[in-house]
């Protein structure tokens, strides 16, 4: 059980220079703050290294402590914080691995072949002018995409990517 | 249990927690050079008033890193010393039609409408910070502070009207807090 009040009272002391409340300060959030930041992120390390960031974010912000805020809350919030930016971190982490990882080579040539065959009658369907486009959103250097703005370029692109997606359902379902 | 990894952590945290105390004695460091940078624009700077700049920023540093009322009542006092130090020249530059020249207390004859405005000034904005010492949560740690502090920024103009600021934030600490006193008192019976 959290002693609210107690609490209160070690950060009011360190928010006024007490250097002694602070090691009882820290034993008492410890473990509560990792608990909190385990639930939010479900594994156990990332919650300890994000529970300590949120108590050093904490710590450095100890002068600014309003005494008629909750002291535990206060604390939860630096926490739900870190937490939050751990949880961004490892998403970023993860889609950089998947960007990083080889292609697979697994795939058999003839089913490769196949793919390639399928995926150039459903362009065949398309307008020019869709064609046009998609190609040149895979080559860098192309004079279309030179030509439009940006925004432009983006629009025309999503529509085509659309229209294409549309034409390989019907041709071949979701798959 | 404490873990050494847990004793780490703990560390720094700490760290974090000093961090932030050393950054705030630096930043009163950076107000003692901005005071020191004013008080040179508007008086004669001699060997005493850089002794005093000095003071002035080991004073802030110090009180800086202390932190909670200490911190509070430096940059109070601090405030409550600008005055003694920049309304004399306001005074002497209003008394000769706008004639921008040196306070005439640097050379050593201070004029009786220049140590009326010291007192007076720092009297008044001593009574409000007597008057915020004694609202504090530490009321003596936030008095004794904002006087060191204030003492130093009015004795950076010169030692005479200095002294005599210094004396008015001692006479409005003491007003401002029976000031307070009595007002709390009043809200307390009625309550």
């Amino acid at each position: 059980m959290v002693d609210r009040t107690q609490l209160a009272t070690w950060m009011a002391a360190a928010a006024e220079g007490d250097r002694t409340a602070l090691d009882p300060l820290f034993a008492a959030l410890w473990p509560i703050v990792c608990r909190y930041t385990a639930r939010l992120l479900g594994d156990a390390a990332l919650a300890e290294d994000a529970a300590q960031d949120a108590l050093i974010a904490l710590f450095g912000r100890l002068d600014r402590y309003d005494r008629e805020r909750d002291a535990l809350t206060w604390a939860l919030a630096h926490a739900t914080w870190a937490a939050r930016t751990h949880r961004r971190r490892r998403q970023r982490r993860a889609e950089d691995t998947l960007a990083a990882a080889p292609e697979p080579t697994a795939t058999p040539a003839i089913e490769d072949r196949e793919l390639v065959r399928a995926a150039v009658a459903t362009l065949a369907e398309l307008a020019p002018r869709d064609v046009e486009i998609i190609t040149a959103s895979l080559v860098d250097d192309d004079e279309l995409r030179a030509t439009l703005a940006p925004a432009t370029f983006r629009k025309r692109l999503e529509r085509a990517l659309a229209r294409l997606r549309h034409a390989w359902r019907s041709r071949h379902g979701n798959a | 249990m404490e873990t050494p990894d847990t004793v780490a952590r703990a560390a720094s945290a700490r760290h974090a927690y000093e961090r932030a105390h050393v950054v705030a004695g630096a930043r009163g460091i950076a107000i003692a050079v901005a005071v020191y940078a004013c008080a040179a624009a508007l008086h004669e700077v001699d060997a005493a008033a850089q002794l005093a700049a000095g003071a002035l920023a080991v004073t802030l540093a110090v009180l800086g890193w202390r932190g909670g009322a200490w911190r509070r009542g430096s940059l109070a006092g601090v405030l409550a010393g600008v005055p003694p130090l920049i309304a004399p020249s306001v005074v002497f530059v209003l008394a000769h039609g706008g004639h921008v020249a040196p306070c005439p207390a640097c050379d050593g004859a201070p004029t009786l409408a220049c140590l009326l405005t010291c007192f007076g000034t720092s009297a008044v904005v001593g009574l409000l910070v007597g008057h915020r010492a004694s609202q504090d949560r530490a009321p003596r740690r936030f008095a004794i502070a904002a006087l060191a502090a204030a003492a130093l920024t009015g004795t950076l103009a010169c030692a005479t009207t200095g002294l005599g600021g210094a004396l008015g934030i001692a006479i409005g600490l003491v007003a401002g807090g029976a000031t307070g006193w009595v007002f709390a008192d009043a809200g307390r019976s009625r309550a």
